[in-house]
């Protein structure tokens, strides 16, 4: 995948974006850019703020500082009397069904079959008419291979399987942006590629996504950008065959020797 | 130790033993046992195995049975119970029971008599057999000054009565709605508690207009509360209040007669029923 | 007096005995209801992030559970008329007495049921449903509550139960259910046998209905769908086979 995209006008903008829980600063300053059909890695060891940063573009809470805009709008920050401050809960949530979100551990809802997990965005949020929303969900669970298993429970399908339902709940809201923190690692080896083979498939189809993760093939093969956070900062960015190649930055060297993955091809 | 008073001093511990491990409620009355070469009435002979005279009673119908401010079984029936047992020689255990319970337990054979203010009638007494000790009466009790203006049971009619539960007085009460209702009048409100106190007690809160009851537990509220009821009418008809005992048990029916004639006799019953409010001309033992 | 199996029969079917046993299953049912309603407030107000209100919640569940039942309903029957004193009127009935004092005493262990069940929900349940765009009445009301009922179930069932042997005390405010009709007609006709065995046959059913009713809600609420369910046994046992003779 070539970097061409990300010459065209950004579509997620986050300005030095800040968040503290107690005592501790967990985002120093984050600056991230998404152009409209770019994807972006991200990669970091656990402490680095990348699940956090994951969180506030959700729109999950609000920031303590910085900005982010999408489609040049203001979410998490508004302006009150000339000042930027942090958005109200309404104001996030009015917004949150743009920015689609796969989590890690699923989060589906044990309590509805796979079709029902898909369609209840639509009703609840959209006020679709049933009928309507089952027609989507359908559609959207055959584009990620599940159509058959609509009416399985959740305990019934294997994990490779309920991220995948996971990813067509999140897909059937037609956001803006996908966010993916990290969609793999809670699986087993045998079962990540279904669900790679699906988010290359989204990529593809010219889908935004930031994504979280450990998977450098995924990275390799399919991001436009890679980025390396560590102490909640953006530590390097570049061009996958760049930064595999010769990561710039001390922390990116020691975290892909970490991972086994200096001068390899994989 | 004598061998003979050995078997009373360990029948009279394992009795002991045995009313400790009965149900809750159980209480011990304890009168000085005599000298048993001076026993002067034959007690019945399961009574001297035993060496005690179990006596069910439901303590909550004062003046006939009731705990006194120490918690002892107290009135007419205890009182009278225990100068029987002393008379026989014997211990007299009171067994607190609530009134459903008292001839059940009297069938069980968990008590010797049923001693608590039981009316004679003749449905009970073709299960159980009975020696009748007093007169008495049913009366409407009032609260004080009487706010309703009750005077005679028909004027009971679209108010509110209060009496215990699974008694004559709940039958009657209940007649005498449907009496009522006959007579094209509005049936009174009838409401039925565990215990006659609890009947009272809906006097005090103000809900009852009026509770049926016992003449002597009209008299005992009198001495108790002086000025807090009033008895607004009484009934006519007399009844009689009996002793039971299991039927057919012809050791007890003549054992009893005796030891209360006795009593009578020397004074004893008449002090008795005074000291615990009652007219001693109501005393049917001759 | 020997066991009559006629007396016993004629027990079970007097309308006294059904009366008695229609007074108890409605107080322990119309109390119950109430009970969950109230119960789900308290524990959703126990997790408010107003202290005024979580403060109010445990105080209630406190004090509540604190003070015996049968003195809840003796204060409502009794004392309450003192200052209310038009609670002294006909139209509060024993029946409506006990049910208020009943609700409100069942409710405080509802909430903690409620709440334990509200707890056991995976917190992941809510940030999915948010990120979805629901507002937190759609997200309580589709995801959370579903699944804490399914804790719930158990637990309730047997406050379902202790409820109904409950109802006995408010023979003290003189309410005739069956416990209380059950010791009147043995007083009156003294056969205790087959009158405490009428009576028991009546608790057995009403509890046996209502464990066939919980067996009920419990499968469906296990979330699974019937055939892969069977499916699935068939396919463990598989698994089995060729993991034996790998």
């Amino acid at each position: 995948m070539s970097a061409e995209g990300v010459e065209r006008q950004p579509l997620l903008v986050a300005r030095d974006l800040r968040k503290t829980y107690g005592a501790e600063d967990v985002l120093k300053g984050v600056d991230i850019d998404l152009a409209p059909g770019e994807v972006k890695v991200v990669l970091g060891s656990s402490g680095s703020g990348k699940s956090t940063l994951l969180r506030l573009l959700a729109l999950l809470e609000p920031v303590d500082g910085g900005t982010i805009e999408l489609d040049g709008e203001p979410l998490g920050t508004r302006r009150r009397g000339g000042k930027t401050v942090p958005a109200r809960e309404r104001d996030l949530a009015a917004h949150r069904s743009e920015i689609g979100m796969v989590f890690q551990r699923f989060n589906l809802f044990p309590h509805m079959t796979a079709l029902e997990n898909v369609m209840i965005g639509l009703t609840e949020v959209r006020k679709l008419e049933k009928s309507a929303a089952r027609e989507r969900a359908v559609a959207m669970l055959d584009r990620v291979g599940l159509a058959p298993r609509a009416s399985a429970f959740p305990s019934e399908l294997s994990g490779g399987q309920q991220q995948r339902v996971a990813i067509a709940r999140a897909l059937v809201m037609r956001p803006k942006v996908l966010l993916f923190d990290e969609p793999t690692s809670a699986l087993d080896a045998e079962l990540v590629n279904e669900v790679l083979e699906v988010m290359e498939g989204l990529a593809e189809d010219g889908m935004t996504m930031l994504v979280v993760t450990h998977e450098l093939g995924f990275a390799r093969r399919v991001a436009h950008q890679v980025c390396v956070m560590d102490g909640g900062i953006v530590v390097e960015e570049a061009p996958p065959a760049e930064f595999f190649a010769a990561p710039k930055h001390e922390r990116s060297r020691r975290f892909l020797e970490a991972l086994g993955m200096l001068h390899s091809s994989k | 130790m004598n061998p003979h008073r050995r078997a009373r001093f360990l029948s009279l511990a394992a009795a002991c033993a045995a009313l400790l491990l009965a149900a809750c409620g159980s209480d011990d009355d304890s009168s000085g046992a005599a000298d048993p070469t001076t026993s002067s009435l034959k007690a019945p002979a399961s009574l001297v195995t035993a060496g005690s005279l179990k006596v069910c009673a439901d303590l909550s119908f004062p003046p006939m049975t009731y705990q006194d401010a120490g918690g002892k079984p107290a009135g007419f029936d205890v009182d009278t119970a225990r100068a029987v047992a002393e008379l026989w020689n014997v211990e007299l255990a009171t067994q607190n029971t609530p009134f459903d319970g008292v001839l059940p337990a009297l069938s069980s054979g968990r008590c010797d008599l049923a001693w608590t203010g039981i009316n004679v009638t003749d449905e009970r007494l073709q299960t159980f057999d009975a020696v009748p000790y007093l007169d008495t009466g049913l009366v409407l009790l009032v609260g004080a000054d009487n706010p309703e203006g009750i005077s005679s049971p028909e004027q009971l009619a679209s108010k509110t009565a209060a009496t215990q539960s699974g008694t004559i007085y709940e039958k009657s009460l209940k007649a005498l709605a449907k009496d009522l209702e006959a007579k094209g009048e509005s049936a009174p409100r009838v409401q039925t508690y565990p215990k006659m106190t609890d009947a009272i007690q809906q006097l005090v809160v103000g809900r009852a207009d009026a509770v049926l009851t016992q003449d002597t537990e009209a008299a005992y509220r009198g001495e108790q509360q002086p000025g807090a009821f009033e008895v607004a009418y009484t009934y006519p008809e007399k009844d009689r209040f009996g002793v039971y005992f299991k039927k057919g048990n012809a050791e007890m029916q003549s054992g009893l007669t005796t030891a209360l004639s006795e009593l009578q006799d020397s004074g004893e019953l008449a002090r008795i029923a005074e000291s615990n409010g009652l007219s001693p001309e109501n005393l049917l033992i001759k | 007096m020997a066991f009559d199996p006629q007396i016993f029969r004629d027990a079970l079917t007097s309308s006294r005995f059904l009366n008695g046993a229609l007074i108890t299953i409605t107080l322990t049912f119309a109390a119950m209801a109430t009970a969950s309603v109230l119960g789900l407030l308290l524990a959703l107000a126990r997790q408010s992030s107003i202290r005024p209100v979580r403060w109010g919640a445990a105080t209630y569940t406190w004090f509540f559970r604190a003070v015996p039942t049968l003195l809840q309903l003796l204060f409502v029957w009794n004392a309450l008329p003192q200052v209310i004193p038009a609670l002294k009127q006909g139209w509060f009935t024993p029946f409506l007495a006990g049910y208020i004092a009943l609700s409100l005493n069942e409710s405080a262990y509802m909430a903690e049921i409620t709440r334990s069940g509200l707890v056991a929900v995976d917190s992941g349940q809510k940030l999915a449903a948010r990120t979805l765009g629901m507002r937190p009445v759609q997200t309580l009301r589709r995801i959370i509550i579903p699944q804490a009922v399914r804790v719930a179930i158990p637990p309730s069932a047997n406050e379902f139960i202790t409820l109904l042997k409950l109802t006995s005390l408010t023979s003290v405010i003189s309410l005739h259910e069956l416990l209380t009709v059950t010791g009147e007609q043995v007083s009156i006709t003294f056969r205790f046998a087959e009158l405490y065995a009428a009576a028991t046959v009546y608790y057995l059913v009403i509890v046996s209905a209502l464990m066939v009713a919980q067996a009920h809600l419990e499968r469906r609420y296990s979330w699974r769908s019937r055939t892969v369910a069977a499916g699935s046994r068939r396919l463990a046992r598989m698994r089995l086979r060729t993991e034996i003779g790998r």
